[in-house]
């Protein structure tokens, strides 16, 4: 029963990571400085080991395809990069992020960047028309550290509810003995 | 079994992977070039985007309403601020229209009675419990022109006279005083009688005595001094005549004024110097409340 509760919980806390993104989007303008909420979710995922790599993968889907619905993107883009960030984390087996708080935002600020990369990857690849939508050379470079940056900064406000949630069985065995 | 799980596991995320990728290339691609098979992708996405759209749309809505409220609440909040500070500016700005009106009125007096007057703003009343007085301040260099038994009016009417002058404020005896005793006419009937404060504590009140008996006098009808004894000018508005009592018996009748002055709300007087004693003045009805 508790990898059901963890598996849901953290698709809401995904779902309201994107209501909050959406909202905060339409109301502030903070090109260049946007933070992708989902992604030290995903990173969390990826480096906590206890967290089985299937139903870390299909969480990091959902949260991906949430976030492609709610930002309008082209569909599977989002879905894509959240999966393959949580392969990568997992893969890249980063132990520095639960050190403490400054290599985690270093480590999601890597991640981030690399992902942003990705993103703009996959334009390229699929849309030759508008692979780069913020304008060439320094204009994508900003947006994509810029975004890196933002997410780092947000990541220690959004990685411990990720925690609380992967803690609730753990909480409870540890009351139970 | 456990390697097993492992290897199917690692396919299945990888799976997680493509799937997307493929619905990603079927968006992205130019829609001349879209084929059999992303066509095939597309519809089934369709319905998977409709109904997370669905679904984002209708939390989104909740969290930005909440968001609106909030910022409801703050502009509630500096609006409400907004609003006291107007308020504030506003009373003022009425306290300043009643103040010109008042001392445009006095002006326009002042341009009535000719001669020479000397402008009094009220600083106390009743100084005295056995007196019905007012204690006006002077301004500096007119103290010595101000001299006991000099007429006070305001825009509404007569309010006494002079009764000592101390360093910068004189004492001005009212009308309702006992003391005061000012020769008068009962307009419409042009009747003349000697009008004498009551000195009541709780109103301020005066009776016209020495009115004979045969004098049409009503209640409304109005008091004004005679100008005899040259003390007052006349013709200007004493009061207004509240009763009248007519004995059996006896010369007299007995009226009752209240006088057109609010003694109570006055603020600004005018002393009337030597020169107006001889003016006629009719004070023109206003239908404001302040003096």
């Amino acid at each position: 029963m508790t990898p059901a509760i963890r598996f849901a919980g953290t698709v809401l806390l995904g779902l309201l990571l994107v209501t909050l993104q959406a909202a905060v989007s339409s109301q502030a303008q903070l090109h260049p400085f946007v933070p992708h909420l989902a992604f030290p979710v995903v990173i969390f995922l990826g480096v906590t080991s206890s967290v089985p790599l299937l139903r870390g993968a299909i969480t990091s889907f959902l949260i991906g395809y949430l976030f492609d619905i709610a930002g309008g993107n082209a569909f599977g883009l989002q879905t894509f990069v959240c999966v393959a960030v949580f392969i990568f984390s997992r893969t890249a087996g980063l132990r520095l992020f639960s050190r403490n708080v400054g290599l985690q935002m270093t480590v999601v600020f890597g991640i981030a960047a690399i992902a942003g990369g990705l993103e703009l990857a996959l334009r390229a690849i699929f849309a030759k028309r508008a692979a780069f939508p913020v304008g060439f050379r320094w204009g994508t470079v900003l947006a994509v550290v810029g975004a890196a940056g933002a997410t780092a900064l947000i990541s220690p406000i959004v990685v411990p509810f990720a925690r609380l949630i992967e803690s609730i069985g753990s909480i409870r065995r540890e009351e139970a003995t | 079994m456990n390697n097993v799980r492992r290897f199917r596991d690692a396919i299945l995320s990888v799976a997680l992977l493509i799937l997307p990728f493929f619905f990603l290339s079927a968006n992205l691609k130019d829609p001349s070039r879209v084929g059999t098979f992303d066509e095939g992708l597309l519809k089934i996405s369709e319905p998977l985007q409709y109904v997370g759209a669905q679904t984002a749309a209708a939390v989104s809505s909740v969290v930005e309403d909440y968001v609106y409220l909030w910022e409801v609440r703050a502009e509630n909040d500096r609006l409400s601020l907004e609003n006291a500070v107007l308020e504030e500016e506003a009373r003022e700005l009425r306290i300043q229209a009643e103040e010109n009106n008042r001392l445009r009125r006095l002006l326009e007096l002042r341009d009535r009675l000719g001669g020479e007057t000397v402008n009094a703003e009220v600083v106390a009343r009743d100084t005295t419990p056995f007196f019905r007085v007012l204690r006006v301040r002077l301004d500096r260099g007119q103290r010595d022109r101000v001299d006991v038994g000099m007429p006070v009016v305001s825009t509404r009417g007569l309010v006494g006279q002079i009764r000592r002058v101390t360093g910068h404020t004189a004492d001005v005896l009212l009308t309702v005083d006992q003391e005061s005793a000012i020769d008068v006419i009962v307009q419409p009937a042009g009747a003349r009688g000697m009008l004498q404060g009551t000195g009541e504590s709780n109103q301020y009140l005066a009776r016209v005595q020495y009115l004979e008996r045969d004098e049409e006098i009503a209640v409304g009808d109005e008091v004004y001094t005679s100008g005899l004894g040259r003390r007052f000018p006349a013709s200007i508005l004493v009061g207004r005549v509240t009763r009248v009592t007519r004995a059996e018996f006896g010369l007299y009748q007995e009226v009752e004024v209240t006088p057109s002055v609010n003694f109570s709300q006055l603020s600004e007087v005018l002393i009337i110097m030597e020169g107006s004693r001889e003016q006629s003045v009719r004070p023109r009805r206003s239908s404001g409340t302040e003096e």
